[in-house]
């Protein structure tokens, strides 16, 4: 059998049992139990309104973790192939910055909560961060000519420039605010905010961006060549990059605005990968989604039931991938496998 | 008489820092094989990008096959035509074969998987470049001769009728370039093979091409066999310097007049 059928095989198992943990472990219910009502949840059966409370929010936030990982790993797999840059990741454009200014603001001007399920604070984030895209995207082009160079420059900058204002608001709102928005910041899926509707409209994004990125997975090889060789090898190579750049934005902003920004998801999982199943881009984008999906479900899981087993306030995910994530990459770096 | 297969007409172009090529006729039939020289900054791959659609000139036009080459479908030029760029960089270690599979896009399209015509475009492309035994070869690791050669190998497998070549020979040994040149000349002498190439190594241009464009500042010099165009006169004042030629048996060569 090949790396890569056996990488795949490894992926899915591990994608399953981490899906089966996430929904049959955590307090309320135990495994047995939750196994139960979980059939009869997917089966379509009535079941008592607490077991139903209980299944639904473990399922809500095992999908926005499948979500945030299968969006985090496909736009940075197209990201490091379309800025020729290995540590390219999805918030290197600015948008993790501009998601927190949009969520900060929403939260110092009092409009938590919100009417049908979608608040204030989401909406914020996703139009903060689609701003900071923008302003760096209308830096970077010039006479119909997109610069990844620039744009690169331009996103680390207007990053910068959005954190600093992310400081100013939280220096200008109550304590019990900046803790909240602090906790978003950190890139957390414990937020009762997250509902199902939510996760829902979230997935449909997600799904719809990385169908883009596996369609284009060819382009993506040529444009890893450079972009004046991806154009003579036939590749209309502006449009390309602002479809790339127009799915990979939109899928962080969205899984941005759901969760926070969860760190280092988008770097690590495609290096990772790379090394196993090489370069080329249909095989690596799907099993980034698969890998992004389970590091995220796997790292909730964890901080989940550790901090319910050990009554410890919970650590957010974010803070958990970052945690893992940095040391891995530095590993791999110092081995110079990129 | 047919159209030229690629024909500029008044071509002007500039970039940010000043003027690049300023008003430039030329016209290049279907089985000619054409070097392009001239001093640093004459023009001349700013002239080879026009030629193939990648800038888009100020002033003029470029025709490909009679037809202005901006009505052309991106994939429809590249079934025409195959460009091999000054700098390629592949940071990813792709294996030699995929990379000259990925040139079959013109051919294939985002989503057609290769066919068996592909495989054996790619396959003779790598047979005749000699990196067959490459073929799986990661590209990250092959010296930097090898990756030049893999980089024609990509182009030749595009199947196009016309190759471009920016500096092809820039990082191949003595052996290799003549080599490479050998194998142009072969393609274009029994498949009618358009090569349009810029060179530095004047040495090369008069050994191997039929036809010689002298580029300077941007504007065409002289134009024509090696023997008109690599005269002393013409050649000391174009390059600033002075240049004496000389012959052994049939070939003639340019050297410059040493201070010392």
């Amino acid at each position: 059998m090949t790396k890569t059928a056996t990488t795949f095989i490894a992926l899915i198992a591990g994608l399953v049992a981490i899906g089966a943990v996430a929904a049959l472990v955590g307090p309320g219910l135990g495994p047995a139990a939750s196994a139960r009502a979980l059939a009869t949840f997917v089966g379509g059966g009535e079941l008592p309104a607490g077991q139903y409370a209980v299944i639904l929010v473990r399922l809500t936030r095992l999908g926005a973790a499948l979500c945030v990982g299968v969006a985090l790993a496909t736009a940075g797999t197209s990201l490091q192939a379309l800025l020729r840059n290995p540590l390219a990741d999805p918030y290197i454009l600015g948008i993790a910055a501009g998601g927190g200014l949009g969520a900060a603001v929403a939260t110092a001007l009092g409009l938590g909560g919100g009417a049908a399920g979608l608040s204030a604070v989401n909406a914020f984030a996703f139009a903060g961060a689609l701003a900071a895209v923008a302003a760096g995207f209308v830096v970077a082009r010039a006479a119909g000519i997109l610069s990844v160079h620039a744009l690169l420059l331009a996103g680390v900058v207007v990053g910068a420039f959005f954190t600093s204002l992310i400081l100013l608001t939280l220096a200008l709102v109550p304590a019990r605010d900046q803790h909240a928005v602090f906790l978003w910041l950190m890139g957390d899926l414990a937020s009762p905010d997250i509902t199902p509707l939510k996760v829902g409209f979230t997935a449909a994004v997600v799904a719809a961006c990385a169908g883009v990125f596996v369609v284009l997975a060819r382009a993506l090889d040529m444009v890893a060549l450079g972009e004046e060789s991806a154009f003579h090898m036939g590749l209309s190579v502006e449009r390309f990059k602002l479809v790339i750049l127009a799915c990979a934005s939109l899928a962080t902003a969205s899984v941005v605005a759901l969760a926070g920004p969860i760190g280092f998801v988008g770097i690590v999982v495609p290096h990772a990968l790379r090394r196993v199943i090489g370069p080329r881009h249909l095989p690596l984008l799907l099993a980034s989604a698969l890998g992004g999906a389970a590091l995220v479900a796997l790292g909730d899981t964890l901080v989940r039931t550790t901090a319910d087993y050990f009554e410890l306030p919970i650590v957010p995910v974010g803070v958990f991938t970052a945690l893992v994530g940095a040391p891995y990459f530095l590993v791999i770096l110092r081995r110079k496998g990129y | 008489m047919a159209a030229p297969l690629i024909e500029a007409s008044g071509v002007h172009y500039s970039w940010p820092t000043g003027p690049a090529v300023r008003g430039v006729d030329l016209a290049v039939s279907a089985g000619e094989m054409l070097a392009v020289v001239g001093p640093n900054g004459a023009g001349k791959s700013t002239l080879l990008r026009l030629l193939s659609g990648y800038l888009k000139p100020d002033q003029g036009e470029v025709r490909l096959a009679g037809r202005d080459i901006r009505r052309y479908g991106r994939r429809d030029v590249a079934r025409l035509l195959a460009f091999v760029p000054q700098y390629s960089e592949v940071n990813l270690p792709y294996a030699v074969a995929e990379l000259a599979t990925l040139a079959r896009y013109a051919h294939l399209g985002p989503f057609r998987p290769p066919g068996p015509v592909d495989r054996a475009a790619v396959a003779r492309a790598l047979e005749i470049t000699g990196m067959a035994a490459f073929a799986d070869r990661p590209v990250s690791q092959l010296s930097g001769g090898e990756f030049q050669r893999a980089v024609l190998a990509r182009a030749l497998a595009q199947g196009a009728e016309i190759i471009y070549l920016d500096e092809p020979t820039a990082h191949l040994d003595i052996s290799h370039q003549s080599r490479t040149f050998d194998l142009l000349t072969r393609l274009n002498a029994e498949e009618g093979l358009t090569v349009v190439a810029v060179l530095h190594d004047l040495n090369m241009a008069a050994a191997y091409f039929p036809r010689v464009v002298l580029l300077a500042r941007g504007r065409v010099q002289n134009d024509g066999g090696p023997e008109e165009v690599f005269r002393e006169d013409v050649l000391s004042e174009v390059y600033g310097c002075a240049l004496r030629t000389a012959r052994a048996g049939s070939r003639r060569f340019i050297y410059p007049e040493t201070e010392v």
